[in-house]
């Protein structure tokens, strides 16, 4: 590398740099999701390809609601490492 | 020479990359100037003028609650642009770096000429130009990261492509076609003097200088792959080294914003050294700020701050016909490209709003007297 990677021009569009450096881990999480929906699409087109159509199970399987009971426990564990930050409590 | 393919990461940061930015011009930033005469207006009404520099459009401007979105997805989308370019570089680094000189043609119809003893300058080597970290001269990869890079830049990453056509008409713009000797100041990895050559075919030389020396190297191959004869040389573009009156016609394609003030006007010097009498100035650059409202000067000298352009302001708020004429040019002229290029996507500046404006590549040309 010819750079510590880490140093950048220093800019900030919005007023305030640690609001404006959260809306830059969004931007990236945003890259990170497109990533993956693209990865998904392009996954399911190569198994249709191949004569496998995931794509119709896919969607009778989101509708099924013999997995409500899964679904929810992986639902609720999820919201529970995403919004993680905001149940930590600081010790005094 | 090929790159290795990018992988579905790569493709998919690209896209998400391009479309931020598309996003942000033909929304955000064209949202920002609609809106802006209505504030014009109101301000025009409180003090009796409209706004009428860069920095009191800017005041209005930054009032619009959408423009530091806008400004923020801006430098993050270049800042992530050259980084996701530059991870699906990294993987095959040693084999691109050691086939540049295994691809050095030994027999080449151009010239290479590199200058292992020439002193870069601290402006050069420091400054992360467009946010591409380590600047020309100072990643490895320049070239293939500007290769990969700026057709994301221009958001059309996936169609590639040279926009020729818009260098081609603003070498047209030169009023002879009969040069012999001409020179390209800051030419990179070459893309703008194979065009000069392009457009002047009977050229007894087509030179082009630039600091940095992989870019050089890159547009060699390329223009020997091409079938371009041209020299590509590592010199100062303030202080070439050429003889003086050696040339007829001396250009340069978007090199003064990326120069300070004080060297811009050395090179301008230069430039008239070099020229014999009767010979050509012509320069394409991002317009000067006198030529267009303010506030599109004030959405370009965003790049100032927010893309590594540490001299795009302080070089474009100066009057360059004007400093042209003091040095001794004649018959001094500025005006558009008016080749209608939608492939930019409505200029260069980070802030644009995704429309054509013949503005955005401004023409300035200058005589040497007999």
């Amino acid at each position: 590398m010819p750079k510590d990677w880490t140093v950048v021009p220093q800019y900030h569009g919005l007023k305030d740099p640690e609001a404006d450096k959260l809306f830059g881990v969004i931007l990236s999480l945003g890259a990170e999701v497109w990533t993956l929906r693209d990865r998904v699409n392009l996954l399911e087109d190569v198994l249709e390809s191949k004569g496998i159509d995931v794509k119709a199970e896919i969607d009778a399987r989101a509708r099924d609601n013999n997995r409500v009971p899964q679904l929810e426990e992986e639902r609720d564990a999820f919201m529970e490492r995403f919004l993680r930050a905001l149940d930590l409590r600081f010790r005094a | 020479m090929d790159i290795p393919p990018p992988t579905q990461q790569d493709c998919a940061q690209f896209d998400f990359i391009e479309g931020l930015k598309v996003h942000n011009y033909t929304k955000y930033v064209r949202s920002i100037l609609d809106d802006y005469p209505s504030r014009a207006r109101a301000y025009e009404q409180e003090r009796g003028y409209a706004p009428r520099s860069v920095e009191e459009a800017g005041i209005l401007i930054e009032q619009d609650p959408l423009y530091a979105f806008a400004a923020s997805i801006a430098h993050y989308s270049q800042a992530y642009m050259w980084l996701a370019v530059r991870d699906s570089l990294t993987p095959h680094e040693g084999m691109l770096t050691s086939q540049v000189d295994e691809l050095l043609p030994p027999n080449p119809r151009g010239k290479l000429e590199l200058d292992p003893d020439l002193r870069l300058p601290k402006w050069y080597t420091e400054v992360d130009t467009h946010l591409q970290l380590g600047g020309y001269g100072g990643d490895p990869l320049v070239a293939f990261i500007y290769t990969r890079g700026l057709p994301i830049f221009r958001t059309r990453w996936r169609k590639q492509g040279y926009p020729k056509e818009t260098f081609l008409a603003f070498a047209h713009m030169a009023p002879r076609r009969d040069y012999k000797r001409i020179l390209d100041m800051g030419c990179a990895a070459g893309g703008s003097t194979m065009i000069l050559r392009e457009a002047f075919p009977d050229a007894e030389e087509v030179i082009g200088i630039d600091f940095a020396e992989q870019a050089l190297k890159w547009g060699h191959i390329a223009a020997e792959e091409k079938g371009f004869d041209i020299t590509l040389a590592q010199r100062d573009a303030a202080d070439t080294g050429y003889e003086d009156a050696s040339f007829d016609l001396v250009s340069s394609h978007f090199l003064y914003h990326e120069t300070p003030p004080d060297v811009m006007l050395r090179s301008l010097r230069e430039c008239y050294r070099l020229l014999e009498p009767g010979g050509h100035l012509l320069m394409m650059e991002l317009p000067w700020y006198h030529a267009i409202e303010p506030q599109y000067g004030f959405m370009l000298e965003f790049d100032t701050r927010g893309n590594a352009e540490p001299f795009l302001g302080p070089t474009h708020s100066m009057n360059v016909p004007a400093i042209l004429s003091d040095i001794g040019f004649e018959n001094v002229r500025e005006g558009p490209n008016p080749y209608h290029d939608e492939t930019y996507f409505g200029g260069v500046g980070l802030m644009r709003d995704g429309r054509f404006h013949d503005w955005q590549r401004w023409v300035t040309q200058a005589d040497k007297p007999l």
